[in-house]
């Protein structure tokens, strides 16, 4: 068994320098975040608006998300950096930087938001899932799940939901769920229509038996239905985020997950129940319906269009002035969030 | 007459607090049957106001306890003993004995326990100690010696020896032919394990390839909370992964899981041998060991806390591994785990020598056995009241109240040598002096 590991270490080396001194030291340099990237107010409101998806959690693959990445050649300091992004922070990233100028270091992205990878970065891109480390063969089906939901603008909508409801429907033991309403701070006194968390929850839990725990009572719940529970990080548009602290808190308290192990090849243990696989080759489609309405279409990421996105201001202090994406881009990275779900 | 036990409403978060508070209510149960007295419980929730605490004060005050025994490490009874404190100030005769099964954080709450330093004066109190270091740790910050010793109790229905589970588990995890060590507990850095895949990578290059590890429990990243040091969720299991690699442990050490009771009652009868080197400031006691000696497993300890309270009551199963100091910690001698680990490995597994063992530990650590230690201490009338804590104590307090996130470092950034006077005694075999 040593033996295929180190194979597969080599493998995952191959890719990208994951394992040794030298990548260690740069995790550990990574994780000492106020030596290289002060967090500013910008940082703070968003993290804080992406909580708790948004926590720290230790990686060798060292995750943040683009809007942190103050200058692009700070990241050369590292030999990778994973972005947890969504759709809409992704595309404002590649809008920012439609061209990786002066970067050396490798960057790894979700899978499944390969379409959105502009041509020119294809030679510094890497894409990541995450995977459990159970097999299918040992898989038995659960009676029970833990669901994480979020309740954000374009987060999921009427149609995500009523998937959901099927899903939920599944369970013959209880359903459990986190839930929470991410606001953004600065305007969080401002008179949003936020119905829509509302209205999605009725439709969601109607006639489900459901039993709303808070994310600190998890562990609670988890010793008494664990070993029989599933769990879901609710992302259905990968929208605000692609890899969440919560899917690793999950499975490191040892619950299945529906992200069922695939293979062993280029695999990245992020715990003894989980870890990531890494690929070179996206799923990049050039006839991609998608790929041809963003690039074609649209001039993304550098044409007139998205000229109009106003420059990224760092020096704000002022949580309301702040802001990242103008409310076009978050439309249409909605748009494009929801087509790339229907081609997948 | 009545004894009124107190614990939190719903299970705690600390698997090992989960037992310990079962099996304290299942002792008082049969302590109340064996003297004839009534046994009542009261379930609080985990966080209480004073008003609340008053409104649980006035049940118990309808109630009339002899003796009321708080049972869980959560919620601190500071609010409780308050509350009881005005309702019996005009009628202190009456008041009922308090005991407090002490669990391994008293250290951590000593502000509480300052905050009712002048109501417990006001009551007749007993401390129960689970070991006789800690027994003595609760001493030196009291002006009278007031703690007792008794063990947290193990079920003697839930751990035993059973040969056909033992079979029937190395069949399952395909450990037939290995002489096997155990680990169960939290993986965590208070822990040691990397000291432990150290010491069981030592035995398989010196001694016997067949060896396996077995090691069950969750993962955690709490770091050293009395250094302010922190880890990212995450960072154990990389530490793991590394020290796995480093020490060629891929394949000789299978990682099980956090496992239930019966998983766990299992895998103590399929090992050879329990192992932990922890030297955790908190490792009061030890569930894990306690458990596994009810197996009859035998065990290499640390000689440290808890442990050499194991060690004391069972010399010819416990195996205790000498503590140094390595700067400013105390760490477990490698090569001393390693003798110890060689030595059970020589002797090897017997059987009708660990079924046989199972009596004499069932008659120290079982829920009938506690049961009995109980009765002198609830039955404790004529003692003096409480004199309060000593000026140590309050030493100890203001490091909490100054540095809450770092009570106990140093100006260098490693442990201070107040935290050396602290938990000083820990390391010595001697259960009854401080000298080495």
């Amino acid at each position: 068994m040593s033996e295929n590991i180190r194979k597969n270490e080599k493998k995952v080396n191959e890719l990208l320098s994951c394992y040794g001194h030298i990548a260690n030291e740069e995790t550990a340099l990574f994780n000492k975040r106020s030596s290289w990237n002060n967090e500013d107010t910008l940082d703070e409101k968003y993290l804080e608006f992406l909580a708790p998806h948004s926590r720290r959690y230790f990686s060798r693959l060292r995750p943040l998300f683009s809007f942190e990445v103050k200058s692009l050649t700070s990241l050369n300091a590292f030999s990778h950096i994973l972005f947890q992004d969504g759709v809409l922070h992704l595309m404002r990233f590649f809008q920012r930087f439609p061209h990786p100028k002066g970067l050396i270091s490798k960057i790894l992205i979700h899978e499944n938001l390969t379409m959105i990878t502009p041509r020119s970065w294809r030679e510094h891109i890497l894409y990541y899932r995450l995977q459990g480390r159970e097999n299918p063969s040992d898989h038995i089906e659960k009676e029970n799940l833990f669901l994480h939901i979020s309740f954000a603008q374009y987060h999921s909508d009427e149609r995500a939901v009523e998937e959901l409801r099927e899903v939920l429907k599944k369970y013959k033991g209880k359903v459990f769920a986190i839930a929470g309403l991410n606001i953004m701070r600065g305007e969080d006194y401002l008179n949003y229509d936020r119905s829509y968390a509302f209205e999605q929850s009725s439709m969601l839990f109607k006639g489900i038996d459901v039993e709303f725990i808070d994310l600190q009572k998890v562990s609670q719940a988890i010793s008494s239905f664990g070993k029989n529970s599933d769990f879901l990080v609710y992302n259905p548009y990968q929208y605000w985020f692609s890899d969440s602290y919560l899917d690793h808190f999950f499975f490191n308290l040892g619950l299945s997950s529906l992200h069922v192990y695939q293979g062993s090849d280029n695999f990245i243990p992020m715990g003894p129940h989980h870890g990531m696989v890494i690929s070179k080759d996206g799923s990049v489609c050039n006839d991609s319906a998608t790929y041809k309405f963003l690039f074609e279409d649209m001039g993304y990421p550098a044409g007139e269009l998205f000229k109009l996105e106003p420059p990224v201001d760092r020096n704000i202090e002022d949580y309301f002035k702040v802001r990242y994406t103008s409310q076009a881009l978050e439309k249409l990275s909605f748009e494009v969030a929801k087509r790339l779900r229907k081609e997948r | 007459m009545t004894i009124l036990v107190i614990q939190k409403k719903g299970q705690s978060d600390w698997k090992s607090c989960q037992a310990i508070t079962s099996n304290l209510h299942q002792s008082y149960e049969l302590m109340g049957k064996s003297i004839d007295e009534e046994v009542r419980t009261l379930d609080i929730p985990e966080a209480i106001t004073d008003f609340e605490a008053m409104e649980i004060g006035q049940e118990i005050l309808k109630i009339r306890p002899r003796v009321i025994s708080f049972i869980d490490h959560y919620p601190h009874p500071a609010s409780i003993v308050r509350s009881l404190r005005k309702l019996f100030d005009k009628s202190r005769e009456d008041a009922p004995l308090l005991v407090f099964h002490i669990f391994g954080d008293f250290v951590l709450n000593c502000l509480e326990w300052k905050s009712i330093e002048e109501d417990l004066k006001f009551f007749n109190i007993q401390f129960v100690a689970a070991s006789h270091k800690q027994a003595r740790l609760l001493n030196s910050f009291c002006r009278d010696d007031r703690s007792e010793v008794i063990p947290f109790p193990v079920s003697d229905l839930d751990y035993f020896f059973s040969e056909e589970i033992r079979i029937r588990c190395r069949q399952k995890y395909n450990i037939e032919n290995d002489y096997v060590f155990l680990y169960t507990g939290r993986l965590s850095y208070q822990k040691n394990i990397t000291t432990l895949l150290r010491s069981f990578s030592t035995f398989v290059k010196s001694f016997d390839k067949r060896a396996k590890l077995l090691i069950a429990g969750p993962m955690d990243d709490l770091a050293i909370p009395y250094l302010g040091k922190e880890a990212l969720p995450g960072t154990f299991f990389f530490h793991w992964e590394e020290s796995l690699h480093e020490y060629g442990l891929e394949g000789k050490v299978i990682y099980l899981g956090d496992l239930n009771k019966e998983e766990l009652f299992e895998v103590y009868n399929g090992s050879d041998c329990y192992v932990s080197l922890s030297t955790h400031n908190d490792e009061d006691y030890g569930m894990s060991p306690a458990e596994a000696l009810a197996t009859g497993l035998p065990c290499v300890l640390s000689q440290w806390g808890g442990f050499i309270s194991f060690g004391h009551y069972f010399p010819g199963v416990v195996n205790l591994v000498e503590v140094e100091r390595h700067s400013d910690r105390n760490l477990p001698q490698v090569q001393s785990a390693f003798k110890n680990m060689a030595s059970q490995f020589i002797q090897g597994p017997n059987l009708k020598e660990r079924s046989d063992s199972v009596i004499n530990i069932h008659d120290i650590l079982g829920i009938h056995a506690i049961s009995k230690k109980l009765a002198p201490i609830c039955n404790h009338r004529n003692r003096a009241h409480f004199q309060g804590f000593n000026p140590r104590f309050s030493k100890l307090c203001a490091q909490f109240e100054n540095n809450p996130q770092s009570p106990f470092r140093a100006a260098s950034g490693g442990y201070s040598l107040f935290y050396e006077e602290v938990y000083g005694d820990y390391s010595s075999r001697d259960i009854m002096g401080g000298e080495k």
